[in-house]
Formats: structure tokens, C-alpha cells, sequence
């Protein structure tokens, strides 16, 4: 008979407030413990072979910890189970999603900005090939995505319009299902804008505040160098009233210069925005290295230091005030980010492909589209992309964050060239339990909120 | 033991992973890049 095994990626620890928290990495099964099972599960843990299961609770427990993989049989290989998942995921063609960037060009010129607005609209040439293209993978879909994304995409509203129209038409012939996202400074999101969102499928909207108006009017400014802090605040209201299904997340990018004053923000965003929204914070990070087009890098050590410290910090400052923070790392994951699937392409205004909204230039595109609806592909450069393999590197088979991670940013693979030995993730097991921690408060917080709007309706 | 996050039904998650990896809400709306650009 096959004994029992721990999982390698289970993480046990304890919440601020004392609660004890168990989660596993590779079922992503998340447990509050109570005080009575608490001694029962580190002893399940450290030796699951010989718990005694001498009591319906302790036989339930032991259920529980094996539907959440938290223990398994003896001869289960975690990694090949999670290689899997994952090579199923990354090289499915029964999906799509594109990132298109309906124009480079942008109102704002923020001050850490990396693109290059250069290129302008999206032609209608190039707009009626990649519409092709689409309607000829159809045939073999069932989902298909569109993330927004520029330069900022709404200045180019036209474009998105008449490629979502011709892509749902086909979608809608062919039975799969749409979706859309954007990324938008929010400037121009006016109330005829956001009536359109919704036939334009648009489910989330990511807007950025980078703070409280004088740190956000210095760094996310037009080009005439007018701040821009109370129109996106209007707007953000605007499309919570507007729309009451959106996703809303605020992104707001960080550095040395600002961490200390972006809690001010906390406490001057309205209160629509903090119950509406969910928040999250992300240090502006240094340009790409200089064969792509960027300027001297910012050492990595003092980048990820920061990043270790400030970051969680701030998570913590939000949540004591309400705020609903953003954390999508701790569901199922396939792959680092969407440039590790086959079916993900970035698609610029001149209808080139890239794999990434970060490492991209026409010169290093994967493919272009044609006005006449055929994708080109440069087969070498796209395999080049797509050839991590994390399951194949020491440090990564080693690693108790690989099922989060996944081998990290495939764009700092692509730059290291020869050095694929080296761990390219963001995150350590410390940031992992520290964050684990944030996601847990929360749920406290939602839990709270949930609460508050039952006695609120109640009490009309 | 009370789960705040439902774990992936052991002998289904491929199925589960087919059905939800699609989506963009695989790492939701650009959550999680742009911190590690430095070589």
C-alpha cells in the first residue's frame, strides 16, 4: 500500500491577528485554521504516515488535507502534475488573446514612461487584415480576449470600435465566447465613452493614480504638462455609477521618490472608488537594457530591495484603510504571464506581433499581419519566446514558489541570453508568506464589506 | 480546517485549467509584470 507525503509547496503560517493560514501552491487551497485543528495539522504535516485518524474529526481533517493537496500519496510527482497543467495551458489553440495597441501615440507623457509614441493610429488596411486573420482562426476557438492597451488606447477609440464590431461579428457566427479588458490613463473616459464599453464587451478596466494629487499632477501629466489627478477621479466616478459589473483596479507605479507620500491617497480617494475598486502598487521599473532601445539599468539588487520592503508596506497601509487590494498571483497558474502562451500575441499599430508589451520593437517582432489577413511569422524568434522551461532548470525544480512563479519573466530570458540557470523571478518565500498575509486580511476586509452593504440594505 | 479559497478539485484540474486558463484572468488586468526588467 502507497504510505503519504507532504507537499512540497505548502506554506503554514500565522496571520497578523494570530489566525493560522495553510496554503498550497500547486491546488492553491487556502485554510483558516482553528485553534483545536491547528496542532492536529502541523502533526498531519510532519508526518502523515503515522497520524492516528482515531476521530470522525480527525478522519474529516485528513479529507480536507488531501482534497487541498496538502498531503498525497507517497508516489505523486508534484512537478510532473504541474508541468502538465502547464504545457496544456501554454500551447492550447483553442484561444486567443490579443493585446493590441490601437495606437502608440498618448496625452500624457508620464515621467518614467519607456514607449515610444512614435507610431501613430492603426490603419484601416491593418485593421481590416487582422480582423481576417481572427475570423481564420475562429473556426478552431472557443474564447477569445482582447486586452487594450497603447500608448493610450482611447485616443484611437475609433479603432478599438471597428475591430471589436468585425471580431464579435465572427465570434458571435462561430459561437465563441469574447471578452475584453483595458488599460487606460483615464483621461478620456467620458461618460459616451463608457456607454460604449459595454458593447464593446469591456469586463475590467485598470486605471493608474500614482498617488495623492501632487505626487500624481508631477508624474502622470499631459503633454502641455497640466496635472491630471481630478478629471481621471471624475471619470473613475463616472464609470462606477455607469457601470456597476466592471472590474476596477487601480494601479499606481511607485519609487524611491514616492513610497513615503502615497498613503496620503488612502485618505483622499472617495469613498466610492475605495468600495468599487481594488488597489494595487507596483515600482516603476527601470527601462529596457540598451538593445532594445532603453537607457542604463538600475541594479537588480537595489530594485528587488525596494520591492521586498515598500511594496508589502503599502498592501498593509491600504487595507488599514479599507482598500480591497489586487492580488492575482495566488490562483491556479499555467505560466508567468501571457507572453509564455502560444496564443497570446501583442499586436502594434503596424499590425507586428510581439510577445511582450515591455520587450517590444518592430525589429524584434515575432510576425506582422498583412492587409490581407495572413500572419508571418518569424518561427525562430517566436520558439526563442516560448522556450523556457522551468522544469528543465535546477533552480527552479529546487524552488517552493516555482508553482507561483513558473520560471519568472520570459523577457528577462529572452535578454539573458545564454544565463537561463539564473533565477529571473520577482518573488522569495518570505514575500510569499508576507503576501499571503495581505490576501488573507483581505478576505477579512471583503467578508466586512459584505457585511456592512447587508445592514445597509436592511436598514432602508 | 475552513477554506477561504477553494482548492482545485484533485482529478478534475486539468479540466479546470482548460476552462479557466484562456482568459486573461490569468494573471488578471496586467497584474503582475514590469518589476523585473533589470539585467
Amino acid at each position: 500500500m502507497t504510505g503519504l507525503k507532504s507537499s512540497k509547496y505548502n506554506f503554514l503560517l500565522d496571520a497578523d491577528d494570530g489566525t493560522h493560514l495553510l496554503y498550497n501552491a500547486i491546488s492553491c487551497g487556502f485554510a483558516k485554521l482553528d485553534n483545536a485543528s491547528y496542532p492536529e495539522v502541523q502533526k498531519l504535516l510532519a508526518d502523515p504516515n503515522n497520524y492516528q485518524v482515531d476521530t470522525p474529526e480527525k478522519v474529516k481533517l485528513l479529507e480536507s488535507a488531501k482534497q487541498a493537496r496538502y498531503i498525497m500519496d507517497e508516489d505523486m510527482n508534484e512537478l510532473e502534475i504541474l508541468k502538465l497543467r502547464s504545457n496544456v495551458a501554454r500551447f492550447r489553440t483553442d484561444s486567443l488573446h490579443l493585446t493590441i495597441m490601437p495606437t502608440l501615440q498618448c496625452n500624457f507623457r508620464c515621467s518614467y514612461c519607456y514607449e515610444n509614441p512614435n507610431q501613430g493610429k492603426m490603419s484601416k488596411e491593418i485593421q481590416r487584415g487582422l480582423v481576417l486573420w481572427v475570423k481564420e482562426k475562429m473556426k478552431t476557438l472557443k474564447s477569445m480576449d482582447i486586452s487594450w492597451f497603447g500608448g493610450e488606447p482611447l485616443l484611437a477609440f475609433d479603432v478599438m470600435k471597428r475591430l471589436t464590431y468585425g471580431i464579435k461579428k465572427y465570434c458571435q457566427k462561430e459561437k465563441v465566447d469574447f471578452s475584453a479588458t483595458i488599460t487606460t490613463n483615464g483621461y478620456l473616459m467620458g461618460e459616451k465613452v463608457i456607454t460604449e464599453f459595454k458593447n464593446l464587451g469591456i469586463t475590467s478596466v485598470q486605471v493608474s493614480i500614482d498617488g495623492p494629487p501632487d505626487i500624481h499632477d508631477k508624474r502622470r501629466i499631459l503633454r502641455s504638462g497640466k496635472g491630471t489627478y481630478d478629471r481621471i477621479i471624475d471619470n473613475l466616478l463616472v464609470l462606477i455609477t455607469l457601470m456597476k459589473d466592471v472590474e476596477i483596479v487601480i494601479r499606481v507605479n511607485c519609487d524611491n521618490l514616492s513610497f513615503n507620500n502615497i498613503p496620503e491617497m488612502f485618505d483622499i480617494l472617495p469613498d466610492q472608488i475605495r468600495e468599487r475598486s481594488q488597489i494595487y502598487f507596483r515600482q516603476v521599473f527601470p527601462p529596457p537594457p540598451p538593445e532594445w532601445g532603453g537607457k542604463q539599468l538600475e541594479s537588480r539588487q537595489a530594485a528587488e530591495e525596494n520591492v521586498k520592503i515598500c511594496l508589502p508596506e503599502l498592501f498593509t497601509k491600504a487595507q488599514k484603510h479599507r482598500f480591497v487590494v489586487y492580488l492575482p498571483y495566488f490562483v491556479p497558474r499555467v505560466a508567468y504571464c501571457e507572453a509564455d502562451t502560444y496564443s497570446h500575441y501583442v499586436v502594434d499599430p503596424q499590425g507586428n506581433l510581439h510577445k511582450c508589451t515591455v520587450g517590444f520593437s518592430p525589429e524584434k517582432r515575432v510576425g506582422y499581419i498583412t492587409p490581407k489577413g495572413e500572419a508571418v511569422m518569424n518561427v525562430s524568434d517566436l520558439a526563442r519566446w516560448l522556450s523556457k522551461d522551468p522544469f528543465s532548470m535546477e533552480v527552479c525544480r529546487e524552488c517552493k514558489i516555482l508553482p507561483l512563479c513558473l520560471g519568472g519573466c520570459d523577457f528577462s530570458h529572452f535578454c539573458a541570453r545564454g544565463e537561463s540557470k539564473k533565477c529571473h523571478s520577482v518573488v522569495d518565500p518570505m514575500w510569499l508568506e508576507e503576501n499571503l498575509k495581505i490576501l488573507y486580511r483581505n478576505f477579512c476586509l471583503k467578508n466586512g464589506k459584505e457585511q456592512l452593504q447587508r445592514n445597509n440594505r436592511s436598514s432602508v | 480546517m475552513d477554506f477561504l479559497m477553494n482548492p482545485l478539485e484533485v482529478g478534475n484540474e486539468l479540466i479546470r485549467i482548460e476552462q479557466t486558463s484562456s482568459r486573461a484572468q490569468l494573471n488578471g488586468v496586467c497584474g503582475i509584470c514590469c518589476v523585473t526588467l533589470t539585467q
